[in-house]
């Protein structure tokens, strides 16, 4: 496989949400508008490419007894710094992201590419891996969260692009996009067009 | 395996821990105080508008701009007995009107005295200096005192002569909708700019003008159709704020300073 492929293979073939459905959690909760979206694509994509790289590092050093434990150390390092961060210089959409910033520390997409990928890799390889992770992650999220904020309240990033019947437009607003649950339909939609797209698709 | 022995399974998880431990801590000290920044937005927004940073009834949306003009408010705490400064290790967290409602930091006001109608006087109070690229430092003073019906809340910025009021905003009152409500009105505070509180004797001149033909004085401000009472309580804290129990001698003292 030529190196370039780690980093495009998980945008849509192996796309993390979308595939390997991991990281769920974060995907439903953080879609209902698309900046609070931005944000939280963002930080897991800093706190995947540096923990994939220090692991990979690392990786002949870490003793196997407590590999995990260092591992998660190290990620929960990297997230709290990222926490901080977005405290500080986005404070309102830290308010609406409240606690999924500090779970990212449990989303299985960290974890999952430091113990599949940065353990077994090169550090160069595993930033293309992290990065190309991070994008498909945001993708699929950004896709969701666009869906979710135009027909739920008709704004993008918070600009009004429908407007509302209730101001006289001919848009009426969708309130089931507001919820949590419409994130798993729309979800659903895009796993399935990647799994009809990618006719090889294996279960492992 | 040679790498799993005790040893090294130490070392290499302490120095982990350590690495990720200072990472951790570097970046919370280095982030904590501009987050503390923000914390007191509303504050620092009100003492930036009463300083004419920006204007009156901007929303807090900028925030990286917002952050930048916070840092040209400097603070420091006023012992108001002494006139003097306190040093005190927390400056940015000293909330004087938490301290109010604390016995230990307030000092009982007899009646003659108290022309606020506060009954109890803070013994700390935080002033603020407003620093500019434009013009030269102001300062902004707490002030607050009995109106009609409520306690009137504001700040006071004064230019550097520690005389001419370079602007005034009641940020809070509970006086009569539409009639002592007006002293938020930007119509009105506006009305104070360029007036001086002292006379040449250095007197305390500030008073309601009472005629209206008669022409203004820079001692003057025009009163409030209907809201006598509230005006009056603005005055009268006015006059206690800028008298012998507020900050006068801190102010004098300032003067002196520019003069010497």
């Amino acid at each position: 496989m030529k190196t370039f492929h780690y980093l495009t293979k998980p945008i849509i073939e192996n796309n993390p949400i979308g595939v390997q459905v991991l990281g769920l959690c974060s995907a439903l909760a953080i879609t209902q508008s698309l900046y609070p979206a931005l944000i939280m694509a963002t930080a897991v994509i800093c706190v995947l490419t540096f923990s994939n790289v220090v692991i990979s590092l690392l990786r002949h050093v870490l003793p196997s007894s407590i590999r995990l434990i260092l591992e998660m150390t190290i990620i929960a390092s990297a997230v709290i710094v990222t926490d901080e961060t977005i405290k500080t210089i986005a404070p309102d959409v830290s308010q609406i992201l409240s606690v999924f910033v500090g779970l990212i520390v449990t989303n299985c997409i960290i974890l999952g590419r430091a113990e599949g990928f940065a353990l077994m890799h090169n550090p160069k390889l595993s930033l293309l891996d992290a990065i190309g992770n991070g994008i498909g992650y945001s993708v699929l999220i950004i896709l969701v969260a666009t869906i979710r904020e135009l027909f739920g309240r008709g704004t993008l990033l918070g600009e009004i692009i429908f407007i509302p019947s209730s101001d006289g437009g001919w848009f009426l607003e969708n309130k089931f996009m507001a919820l949590p649950s419409s994130a798993f339909f729309i979800l659903g939609i895009f796993v399935w067009v990647i799994n009809a797209k990618t006719s090889n698709r294996t279960y492992d | 395996m040679k790498r799993d022995s005790l040893g090294k399974t130490l070392f290499v998880a302490f120095s982990i821990v350590l690495v990720c431990s200072l990472l951790v801590t570097g970046a919370v000290t280095l982030l904590r105080p501009i987050q503390a920044a923000q914390k007191a937005p509303q504050n620092f927004q009100r003492i930036l508008q009463v300083a004419g940073l920006i204007k009156q009834d901007v929303e807090i949306d900028k925030q990286e701009n917002m952050v930048e003009l916070f840092q040209q408010i400097e603070i420091s705490i006023l012992d108001l007995n002494t006139a003097s400064y306190i040093t005190p290790s927390a400056s940015n967290k000293f909330d004087y009107r938490q301290s109010l409602s604390e016995p230990q930091s307030t000092t009982p006001l007899s009646k003659s005295a108290d022309l606020a109608n506060i009954e109890r006087k803070p013994k700390q109070m935080p002033i603020y200096w407003v620093h500019s690229s434009t013009s030269k430092a102001k300062i902004v003073l707490p002030i607050y005192g009995k109106g009609m019906w409520s306690m009137i809340h504001g700040y006071i910025a004064l230019e550097r002569d520690f005389n001419t009021i370079a602007g005034v905003y009641f940020y809070e009152q509970a006086d009569t909708p539409g009639i002592g409500e007006l002293i938020q009105q930007s119509d009105w505070s506006t009305s104070w700019q360029g007036k001086k509180l002292y006379d040449a004797n250095g007197n305390l001149a500030l008073q309601i003008n009472k005629s209206k033909s008669s022409s203004k004085s820079t001692h003057q401000i025009d009163g409030i159709t209907g809201a006598t009472k509230t005006v009056n309580g603005v005055i009268n804290l006015i006059h206690f704020w800028f008298g012998e129990q507020g900050y006068r001698s801190f102010l004098s003292k300032q003067r002196e300073s520019l003069e010497g």
